[in-house]
């Protein structure tokens, strides 16, 4: 009977997980001075859950992203369940589970800055870097994320290049940022 | 028409070091508030009417007195920097331009309350702000307004800077104290609330940047001075941000009860293009939405846009101009709530999916001619019935978009496409 | 105790109570899925939402503690309107698939449903997708679209075993009950999820499919896995046992019962003993009782052993015991077992995988000195339900060393093989009676089906023994044996089917003194 049929994970892997987390393909390890940072945390909570969010911002720091090998490590120093890691990286936004391009571009796309032509702006950057949204550029240097309001509205349509936002944008603007990004490149 | 007492420094060169912040007067205040008695402190600030400029507008020197003198387990600050509200960016201004003041806040308010570590949760998103309120707190570290025996009383006060990681429902208090115990940010159930059970158990005071970067002001210059600007009821500054077409978006310092066309027409410049303004969100993009005849005529005070039927927030002021379709408008702020709320509650969780999807059929014109009646009592279902209020935050602006622009949803039914919406600009 | 007006209606309630539990002693009910006393508050469901006079919003029951002069309403308009609303958002996104769910008639959303909602479906989008048949654990399996996200598996997990296996990931409709994918949930007590589960989304690996619960029927038992004696209910249909499920009982298992125990059901129905044999051959049970009568009348009564065992019941235990000493005039009686002690926990699971040694303690006839016993030999050795040869196969030559072995036992094992007079008796799914707990705590278990084949329970056995025998033994029915046990032994004085009740109650030297008299618990 049909609907009583186990689907096959391995034919599926979406199955398995709600929150895929792409592999990094190796051991993790924290630095040593991550690990003394990771010490110094302790020190500034009284639990060393609370240190959680802090040592999931060291690794993103390094790598770039949270790959999947680095939840127990996590879990091991918070003193909580895999599952409790597993559950945070998969509640906040700002944790990339896969590798992201040397730029991560974040164009926000909530009220005020689709009030000033964010959508336009979006197309824009799909086609200049001819990726679509969640995608990184064969070259690796761009990833486009699509995110909500990042408090800096008067600078609509705004964009977050890295850490750093940029705005208001225009298309002009668009070319001079992904070519300055682009001769800065690593 | 604007009043600078917390945004004085913004023009300052180098506003946010400590050199320029005490040339200016800077730690004045807390040299004086430390040699008053911490229960005078917050006389001081409850004299003064301050409230809460986070959203909710609840008197901070009540906030503060709700926390038990003797507590088994420490008390914390909690300074929410996790500015989300959409439209609202003065925090970041604060955070950016002015950071000693926050810290300054933070000093007195501990002082004040008898706490002795505060923590500054700061959305992760925020670059320049965090390195910016980072450096003011190991500036004053090294100059001895933290840590022991602040300015040689005995005072003493660890800050810890708590970086965010994106997650709209960690402004809200009691997930902001969640997520920095390191969980997801889902809101507690109240009670008990923060005040008594709070941050690892122990009593905590969450108090929004804005609040905190007043109370100096306040102590340095005394509650009546602050009370000399704003309304009897509404007292003192408030900071707006004002974004959408307007020809200078951007923070503005007012005093409470200026009117709302003052601030548009004339601090921001009016609509770009002599457009003519069609609607107008008040406080953040979770307050229910004003016609341009209503905002016209509204001063901004707490009282005044509560009389509206909307509310003060955040201070984020989301200007439309007459081009934009409501219908579209609408559907950008439930795409944004449908991705913030937590999962908790069952009527959020399902409510802000529900209206966004119904929402967004009718924007591309593949709605029924029920869907009005339907996004008006699923919102009714999804007022006050919940733990938090994201919940009512993406109802109230559903019901007044459906209820103050009714014609133009009518519009889109059947239409197969937005009837309305403009050529987005720059095409 | 403080007085609340539950829609106008006074109450007297005990003070602490939450309204759910206050409105429950009154006879109303209030419908919740997040809250389970066992696990707390956890405020999320939304379906509790009373008004109270005065507040303004609608406020959780579950969250809302009793306090004098309390007004509420939980069945005003408002209050219908609101369970209306929540259940209809929970439906958003529900599959809908009860004719293919294993938790069909015994559903929480399907309940409420008919009681409180029952209003025209406006749901006309199209739902939000998430993982279905997910083997989270060996014995658990999600479907995450069913899932209405009360977390009390996810609490369950956190509080009782303490492992934590199950979190919500995502937020908003995506959110979604998981495990971590290397971290199986495989608890030694994660089945409990499934009966905390509401609705469909946790279901059991081994349950599954095999019947549909209205067809159950539910008897109030004890789980013989340990000696806990966990309460539960034994579900079966049609002569076949198919789970156990806790049943409350604050003072021994609370609400929670193991895996390894849920699972005991099992020997209830596979390789019983259903037939007498005799030299291995199937035989009649007049003609089995006639043969065992035999072989008694003619022996020496110093030279018959009987092995009884911590399986047994109370008045299993008591009717061998009188069997011996007065239809025959044995004084070789023992009671052991040689199963090797299991895994014990703070929770719930006892190292000794006995229901029953307190018991046999209490009439006397423990022994831990078996091995003397049988190496006296005889001509007779008799086992009541006790599967020694399985636990201590190298006594088999001891057992060699007695002309005759009898068995009367439930299953098949090594002992029955090893026999050649077995009689079936009942298990404890089949029969009325007691077992006594390691906390000395005598609890009930009731007949849950007829029994098997030709077993009978072990006092009406042994009466028709005696009776081929010729001789008077035996009582006509359990508070018989119950009325002479509690005049005899001293431990169980104060005690009858009735006192002990459905809760149990403890040995005499352990009850306070004023409770010592005939007053039971239950």
């Amino acid at each position: 009977m049909q609907p009583f049929e186990k689907p096959d994970p391995a034919h599926n892997p979406q199955l398995r997980e709600p929150c895929a987390i792409a592999k990094l393909g190796r051991p993790f390890a924290f630095t040593p001075t991550e690990e003394e940072r990771i010490d110094w945390l302790f020190t500034r909570y009284p639990t060393r859950h609370a240190a959680c969010l802090p040592i999931l911002w060291l690794i993103q720091k390094r790598l770039g992203w949270v790959p999947a090998e680095a939840i127990p490590a996590v879990a091991e120093k918070c003193g909580v369940p895999e599952s409790q890691i597993y559950a945070v990286v998969s509640f906040y936004t700002m944790f990339n589970r896969a590798p992201v391009g040397q730029y991560h571009l974040q164009i926000c796309t909530n009220l005020s800055c689709q009030l000033m032509g964010a959508e336009h702006m979006l197309d824009c950057l799909r086609r200049k870097l001819d990726i679509d949204l969640g995608q990184t550029t064969a070259d690796g240097l761009f990833t486009l994320s699509e995110v909500e309001c990042l408090a800096a509205c008067e600078m609509a349509p705004m964009i977050q290049v890295n850490e750093d936002f940029v705005g208001p944008l225009d298309e002009k603007g668009l070319d001079a940022l992904l070519s300055r990004l682009r001769s800065e490149a690593r | 028409m604007e009043v600078k007492l917390l945004t004085a420094r913004f023009g300052t060169p180098e506003s946010w070091s400590i050199a320029s912040y005490e040339k200016s007067g800077g730690y004045q205040a807390l040299r004086k508030a430390l040699r008053m008695d911490p229960d005078a402190v917050t006389e001081e600030v409850k004299k003064s009417g301050l409230r809460g400029r986070g959203g909710a507008g609840f008197p901070t020197g009540m906030k503060w007195s709700f926390v038990p003198k003797e507590s088994k387990l420490p008390k914390y600050l909690c300074v929410n920097a996790d500015e989300s509200e959409p439209g609202t960016f003065k925090d970041r201004y604060l955070l950016e331009l002015d950071p000693h003041a926050i810290v300054e806040g933070i000093v007195i308010t501990c002082f004040a309350v008898g706490i002795h570590h505060a923590y500054i949760y700061i959305r992760g998103e925020f670059g320049l702000p965090y390195r910016r309120i980072q450096s003011a707190v190991e500036e004053a570290y090294s100059k001895g307004y933290l840590g022991k025996a602040i300015l040689g009383t005995g005072f003493d006060l660890e800050v810890t800077i708590h970086r965010g990681a994106g997650a709209y429902i960690c402004g809200e208090e009691t997930g902001l104290i969640e997520s920095l115990e390191g969980k997801k940010g889902q809101p507690r159930i109240k009670p008990p609330f923060p005040a008594v059970v709070g941050v690892f158990g122990g009593p905590t005071v969450v108090n929004n940047v804005e609040t905190i970067a007043a109370v100096p002001w306040i102590l340095g210059h005394g509650a009546d001075a602050y009370r000399k600007h704003g309304t009897e009821k509404s007292p003192g500054t408030k900071l707006f941000s004002v974004s959408g077409p307007v020809v200078r978006p951007g923070v503005y310092e007012i005093p409470l009860g200026l009117p709302l066309r003052s601030l548009v027409n004339d601090l921001c410049g009016g609509i770009r293009g002599g457009k003519r303004m069609k609607a107008n969100i008040p406080g953040g993009s979770s307050v229910p939405v004003l016609t341009a005849e209503e905002a016209l005529a509204v001063n901004l005070d707490y009282e005044s846009l509560a009389a509206a039927g909307t509310m003060l927030g955040s201070g984020g002021m989301i200007v439309i101009d007459e081009d934009t379709c409501m219908v579209w408008a609408l559907m950008i702020i439930e795409k944004f709530y449908a991705h913030e709320s937590c999962g908790q509650c069952t009527p959020c969780r399902e409510g802000t999916g529900w209206l966004k999807q119904l929402v967004a059929r009718l924007e591309n014109g593949g709605g029924s001619p029920g869907d009005m009646e339907k996004i008006l009592s699923i919102t009714r279902n999804m007022i006050g019935t919940t733990i938090c209020v994201l919940s009512d935050a993406a109802a109230m602006p559903a019901a007044s978009f459906v209820t103050k622009f009714r014609s133009e949803f009518d519009s889109h039914v059947g239409a197969g496409r937005c009837p309305i919406r403009r050529a987005t600009v720059g095409v | 105790m403080p007085r609340i007006y539950i829609d106008d209606r006074e109450v007297e309630v005990p003070d602490g109570l939450n309204l759910i539990e206050a409105a429950k002693l009154a006879g109303i009910e209030i419908p919740h899925f997040c809250y389970h006393p066992g696990l707390g508050v956890d405020g999320n469901c939304r379906l509790c939402l009373i008004e109270i006079d005065g507040v303004p919003k609608p406020q959780i029951a579950c969250n809302t503690f009793v306090k004098e002069g309390l007004r509420i309403r939980a069945s005003s308009e408002r209050v219908k309107e609101l369970r209306r609303a929540v259940l209809e958002f929970f439906f958003l996104n529900h599959p809908l698939d009860c004719p293919i769910c294993d938790q069909s008639g015994e559903c929480l959303l399907q309940d409420f449903y008919m009681r409180h909602g029952q209003y025209e479906s406006r749901l006309d989008l199209p739902k939000v997708h998430k993982r279905k048949v997910v083997d989270v654990g060996p014995r658990v399996v999600l479907d995450a679209e069913r899932c209405v996200l009360c977390a009390r598996c996810v609490r369950f997990c956190d509080q009782v075993p303490k492992t934590g296996e199950l979190r919500i990931a995502n937020r908003g409709n995506h959110s979604e009950i998981t495990v971590h994918p290397d971290k199986p949930l495989e608890n030694p007590y994660s089945l409990n999820t499934v009966d905390l589960c509401p609705v469909g989304a946790l279901t059991s690996t081994d349950f599954r499919f095999k019947c549909r619960v209205w067809f159950l029927s539910s008897a109030r038992s004890i789980c013989a896995g340990c000696a806990r004696g966990c309460n539960v209910y034994l579900e079966h249909n049609a002569g076949e046992a198919y789970r156990l499920r806790p049943r409350e009982n604050m003072d021994v298992n609370t609400y929670w019962m193991c895996d390894d125990g849920r699972l005991t059901y099992k020997r209830l129905n596979d390789g019983r003993c259903e037939a007498p044999l005799l030299g291995g051959v199937e035989s009649t049970h007049p003609q089995a009782v006639a043969e065992l009568a035999g072989k008694l009348s003619g022996a020496d009564p110093e030279s018959i052993l009987f092995v009884l065992s911590p399986e047994m019941s109370n008045e299993s235990l008591y009717a061998a015991r009188k069997f011996a000493a007065q239809a025959i005039g044995a004084r070789r009686v023992v009671a052991a077992s040689r199963k090797l002690p299991g895994i014990e926990d703070e929770i719930l699971r006892k190292a000794d995988a006995n229901p029953n040694r307190r018991g046999c303690e209490v009439l006397g006839l423990w022994s831990d000195d078996l091995t003397d016993e049988l190496a006296r030999g005889g001509k007779l050795v008799i086992l009541v339900q006790n599967d020694l040869l399985d636990h201590a196969p190298e006594l088999a030559p001891r057992l060699a060393g007695f002309e005759t072995v009898v068995a009367l036992a439930t299953n098949h094992c090594k002992t029955t093989a090893a026999a050649s007079i077995v009689l079936p008796v009942t298990p404890h799914s089949e029969c009325d009676g007691t077992f006594t707990n390691f906390q000395g705590r005598v609890q009930r278990f009731r007949r849950a089906m007829t029994p098997r084949g030709d077993a009978m329970n072990v006092a009406e056995t042994l009466r028709r023994v005696a009776a081929a025998m010729g001789r008077e033994f035996g009582w006509v029915n359990l508070n018989e044996i119950w009325r002479e046990m509690a005049a005899e032994v001293e431990e169980l004085s104060g005690m009858s089917p009735e006192a002990i009740g459905d809760q149990g109650m403890l040995l005499r030297s352990l009850r306070p003194a004023k409770d010592r008299s005939t007053e039971g618990e239950g």
